[in-house]
């Protein structure tokens, strides 16, 4: 913004405070696209600054009656703006936050009697593959998955053997069922 | 303009317009205790309750409105204290006789801070280039609400005597500074 402009808005802000109307559209024009560049710069997202921008340039009309015409009128317009982006930023963090909590907060997987059948063929399924599998494979598999006692072995080889056995379950499962 | 600019204008107006009224809202908070005081006193409770409201509601509206109403709002609201607090001063005193001529000294409150009021606002009304009118309108109503309450102790002379006092202290003093 240059020089005449940003006297042309401290002039407009000063009016605005004192009640005078005829302010209100050339002040209008000159503050939206201040306030959108400035909303796309803060938050780098098209969408939502555009929201930001609308809801901030609002603010910035509600305070209009608040302004104090001895202090430059651009910092304050842009610290009104700033605050309502950084507000909903916030917000919007919330929100995103709130169906994962949700999500966190529902009940096991097998809660309805769909999803109960669906983990009991899962179930079956896995336990087929493994059927085929060595005893010490089903041993490692099981340990593994906290199913089983640990059999007595180095952490390496029990790595090892834990590797090798996944790869051959892999391999049966693929061999069953065509995917993994 | 486009469709979606054009709303937000509409939204931004009204905005500033909620912005101003919210603002003129606060600033009128502080007379809402001298208006219960001087309802604690009035000789009158009902007639200070009314002045009182209508004083708030004025102080409010002209806030909002703004420009030279707003302006109007501190004089007059500062000469209103002249015959608001002369005449409670003065209301137990005796009368004054001269001659035979006997006038209760609270009537003399009255009318002397009535035109107290009327020099204060007149001066300041006389300063004004343009919105003289305006500003002696708005500023000699809210002193005269606010004086109403202590000129009731004289009854409805009191109430004549503030208007008197208050015509003839505006009077010479707009006269004298009156353009050529």
């Amino acid at each position: 913004m240059d020089a005449a402009r940003h006297h042309e808005l401290q002039d407009l802000l000063a009016r605005l405070a004192d009640g005078d109307r005829a302010a209100f559209p050339p002040a209008f024009t000159l503050l939206w696209p201040v306030t959108r560049a400035f909303a796309r710069s803060f938050l780098r997202e098209e969408a939502g600054a555009e929201d930001a921008a609308q809801q901030a340039l609002v603010r910035v009309f509600l305070r209009a009656a608040e302004f104090d015409a001895s202090r430059p009128a651009l910092p304050w317009v842009l610290g009104v703006v700033a605050n309502e982006c950084r507000t909903l930023r916030r917000r919007r963090q919330r929100r995103r936050e709130g169906p994962l909590a949700e999500a966190d907060a529902r009940a096991h997987p097998a809660a309805t009697p769909e999803e109960g059948a669906a983990r009991a063929d899962l179930e079956r399924a896995a336990l087929r593959a493994l059927d085929g599998l060595p005893a010490a494979d089903v041993e490692a598999i099981l340990a593994h998955i906290g199913e089983g006692a640990r059999p007595d072995l180095p952490p390496a080889t029990f790595r090892k053997r834990v590797e090798r056995a996944l790869k051959r379950l892999r391999r049966a499962w693929s061999e069953r069922h065509g995917t993994l | 303009m486009e469709p979606s600019e054009a709303a937000l204008l509409a939204r931004t107006r009204r905005a500033y317009e909620r912005g101003r009224l919210q603002a003129a809202l606060w600033r009128a908070v502080p007379l809402v205790p001298v208006v219960a005081w001087t309802a604690s006193w009035c000789r009158y409770p009902a007639l200070a309750a009314v002045c009182g409201a209508a004083l708030v509601a004025l102080t409010v509206a002209l806030r909002w409105r703004g420009q030279v109403w707003a302006r109007a709002v501190r004089p007059g609201l500062a000469a209103g204290l002249a015959p608001l607090v002369l005449p409670f001063l003065m209301r137990e005193a005796s009368e004054v006789c001269v001659g035979e001529v006997c006038c209760s000294l609270c009537l003399i409150g009255c009318v002397g801070g009535g035109a107290l009021a009327g020099v204060l606002i007149g001066r300041r009304a006389a300063s004004l280039g343009e919105g003289r009118g305006a500003f002696l309108a708005a500023a000699g109503t809210l002193a005269l609400l606010a004086g109403a309450p202590a000129c009731a102790f004289a009854g409805a002379l009191g109430l004549v005597g503030l208007l008197i006092g208050f015509a003839g202290g505006t009077a010479p003093v707009l006269l004298a500074r009156a353009p050529a």
